[in-house]
């Protein structure tokens, strides 16, 4: 556990920092206990929270070098299945539940 | 329905479209389907090399989408990085799920050439921000381009990635991360994919 120094020794005798896990994070590429370390890790650290959303702005565009064209009948089934289930609702705001009320 | 809707101006920013998807707008559902539909399925498919998992995953990704619209927060990306962190994570899961299972040997895929600009995917996505990518992806060192290649479309861990690049444990970690900042730098720092010009007919 790293909790105290930022810094930990890895078994290649390197330091690193506490964010050094930010990439690996953003790509899905931690296992589950990394991932729980991490977030815990993430909640309250300004830079990664800069970095994850940016890092998958980049990655949502190296996703699109993968698109291709699903089965014909992927969207009427997935419309067919969206119809039998339910929507969370939305934990809005005072104001936005307002403007919903006044604008019935 | 909502006034937007009832007045027969229905939004095509993905934003927008997100927002009528949280309130229940089936029309709007449909849209965003149909636009990002190529994406999904081609991310779980590439992901998973399994055409019947990758359609499960563009469904569980696109119910998931249905069902949490409500809760997107543009603050915090744009639609597209949401719909692609969460059909990433759901294919890799699969994966790692599919792996354990069968607890077959990694097969070794070929690496590179990692981009195949077909029509769908300028479809998806802008011709010049896939220029620009392609112009950012050359500045990565080969480690880096590797490490970031192996994580996102085998599903590796960085672990693994060490493991099978041959590189002391705990450093593919550093070389994502290194990767991913110089295209944030490259790419421009914080910005978010165009808004929905993509949608446009």
């Amino acid at each position: 556990m790293s909790i105290g120094t930022g810094l930990r020794a890895e078994t290649s005798g390197a330091f690193e920092d506490e964010h050094a896990l930010v990439g690996a994070y953003a790509l899905n590429a931690v296992d589950e206990r990394e991932r729980v370390e991490f977030e815990a890790h993430l909640a309250g650290c300004p830079f990664c929270t800069v970095d994850v959303p940016a890092f998958r702005e980049v990655l949502a565009r190296f996703a699109a070098t993968a698109a291709r064209t699903p089965p014909a009948d992927l969207v009427p089934r997935i419309m067919a299945e969206a119809r039998g289930v339910r929507q969370e609702r939305a934990r809005g705001s005072v104001i936005r539940r307002f403007m919903r009320f006044r604008r019935r | 329905m909502s006034r937007r809707e009832a007045a027969g101006t229905p939004p095509s920013d993905p934003e927008s479209l997100l927002r009528q998807i949280g309130r229940g707008d089936e029309a709007a559902f449909e849209t965003v389907l149909r636009s990002f539909t190529p994406l999904v399925y081609g991310v779980a498919l590439r992901v998973c090399e399994d055409r019947s998992m990758a359609d499960e995953v563009a469904q569980e990704t696109f119910l998931d989408l249905w069902r949490t619209a409500s809760r997107y927060d543009p603050a915090k990306g744009s639609p597209q990085a949401w719909i692609v962190t969460i059909a990433h994570r759901r294919a890799v899961d699969r994966l790692r799920a599919e792996r354990a299972r069968l607890s077959r040997e990694l097969r070794s895929r070929a690496l590179l050439p990692m981009v195949e600009f077909d029509e769908v995917a300028e479809a998806v996505d802008a011709q010049d921000e896939q220029a620009r990518l392609r112009g950012c992806l050359g500045g990565l060192s080969r480690i880096q381009l590797e490490s970031i290649h192996l994580a996102f479309f085998d599903g590796l861990t960085h672990t693994q990635i060490s493991v099978k690049l041959q590189l002391p444990l705990g450093t593919a970690k550093a070389r994502v991360r290194e990767g991913l900042g110089k295209l944030k730098a490259c790419m421009g720092a914080g910005k978010r994919l165009g808004g929905g010009s993509e949608l446009r007919a």
